[in-house]
C-alpha cells in the first residue's frame, strides 16, 4: 500500500500542467550523480508513483544508475514564476516509453517553448524546441519524499 | 579545460542545473544562479540558501551542473569537486555583482543573496549535442 498519496499536494501535481523545465538526478554505487533533462511527467498507477520521461540520448547514466542505486530525484520547476518541487523515490521500473508519453513530451515542450519565448523571443522558444524528446524511457518512481525548491527563505524545506 | 565556446553558457542569463548526493546515496537536484568561471580548472556556484545541494557537498565533494549557452539552447554537462568555499574576496565581490544582475533581470532583488562561493575543478566538460536537432530540420 502506498505510504503518501500525491493527491495531497495538488500545488505540486499543478506544475505537470504549466511551462516547466525539468531535470532527473541519479547516483551511482560510488555516490557519483548525474544528470538527465527530462521531457515529460505524469502520475503513475498508484497513488505514490510518477512517472518520468527521459529522451534515450541522455538515459543512459540514469539507467545504468538505478541498477546499482534506485534512488532518484526529479525536480520541476515553472518557468513563468520560478515554482519549483523536488520529487525524491525509488526506481520501480523503466519500459521504453510509448505513444500516448512521446505525445506528453511533446505537448509540453510545446508549452514549455511557449514560457521560453517571454524571456528570450522567438528564436529563444525555437532553440529550446529543437531539444530531442523521441525515443525515451518511462522511470516509474515510488515518491517517498517532496521538497519546496522555490527559490527563496523556504527553498529545501520537506513537504512530506 | 574550460573554453571560450563554454563561457557563454556561464553568464547567468539561463539557470543552470547541479545534481548532488547525499552521504546516504540520495541524489538532490536543484536549479543554481550562477556557475561562474573562476579560471581555467575551475568554477564557482553560488550558494544562496543554504540548501540541501550544500549540505550534500560537505560529505560528498561530487556533483555534475549543466549549463545552457543562450544564443542556441546548446546542453553542457561539466562533471565538477567541490574544493573550498570563499565568503569574501574578489572572486566573491564578482559573483555578488554578477548575481545582483541576475536577479535584476528576473525580479528576484528580494530573494536573490549571495552567502558564499563554492568554487569546483572541472574534470569534465562534455557538449550534448545529440540532446539537440539541428536548427536546419526545423
Amino acid at each position: 500500500m502506498a505510504e503518501l498519496d500525491l493527491s495531497s499536494f495538488p500545488e505540486a501535481l499543478a506544475l505537470f500542467e504549466g511551462p516547466i523545465s525539468m531535470v532527473l538526478g541519479s547516483s551511482d554505487a560510488h555516490k557519483r550523480p548525474h544528470f538527465a533533462r527530462a521531457q515529460g511527467i505524469r502520475r503513475g498507477e498508484a497513488a505514490d508513483e510518477i512517472v518520468v520521461l527521459v529522451p534515450d540520448v541522455m538515459a543512459d547514466p540514469i539507467v545504468h544508475d538505478v541498477r546499482e542505486n534506485p534512488n532518484l530525484a526529479t525536480t520541476i520547476s515553472d518557468i513563468a514564476n520560478f515554482e519549483t518541487r523536488q520529487f525524491v523515490g525509488v526506481c520501480t521500473g523503466i519500459d521504453q516509453a510509448g505513444e500516448a508519453d512521446l505525445a506528453l513530451c511533446d505537448t509540453m515542450l510545446e508549452r514549455s517553448g511557449e514560457a521560453v519565448a517571454m524571456f528570450f523571443g522567438e528564436e529563444g522558444a525555437n532553440n529550446w524546441k529543437r531539444m530531442v524528446t523521441r525515443p525515451a524511457q518511462a522511470l516509474r518512481i515510488q515518491v517517498r519524499n517532496i521538497y519546496d525548491q522555490t527559490p527563496g527563505e523556504r527553498a529545501g524545506a520537506k513537504l512530506s | 579545460m574550460i573554453g571560450e565556446e563554454l563561457m557563454p553558457a556561464l553568464q547567468g542569463i539561463v539557470p543552470a542545473w547541479v545534481v548532488t548526493t547525499s552521504d546516504d546515496n540520495v541524489p538532490n537536484c536543484t536549479c543554481v544562479s550562477q556557475v561562474y568561471p573562476v579560471d581555467e580548472h575551475h568554477v564557482a556556484l553560488s550558494n544562496q540558501f543554504f540548501s540541501k545541494t550544500f549540505r550534500n557537498l560537505q560529505t560528498n565533494p561530487h556533483a555534475m551542473v549543466q549549463v545552457i549557452h543562450p544564443a542556441d539552447n546548446g546542453m553542457w554537462l561539466l562533471e565538477i569537486e567541490h574544493v573550498r568555499i570563499e565568503s569574501d574576496g574578489p572572486l566573491f565581490d564578482e559573483m555578488d555583482m554578477q548575481l545582483a544582475a541576475i536577479a535584476s533581470m528576473s525580479n528576484m532583488e528580494d530573494v536573490f543573496k549571495l552567502q558564499s562561493a563554492y568554487v569546483f575543478k572541472v574534470h569534465s566538460v562534455t557538449q550534448l549535442s545529440e540532446a539537440q536537432h539541428p536548427a536546419a530540420t526545423l
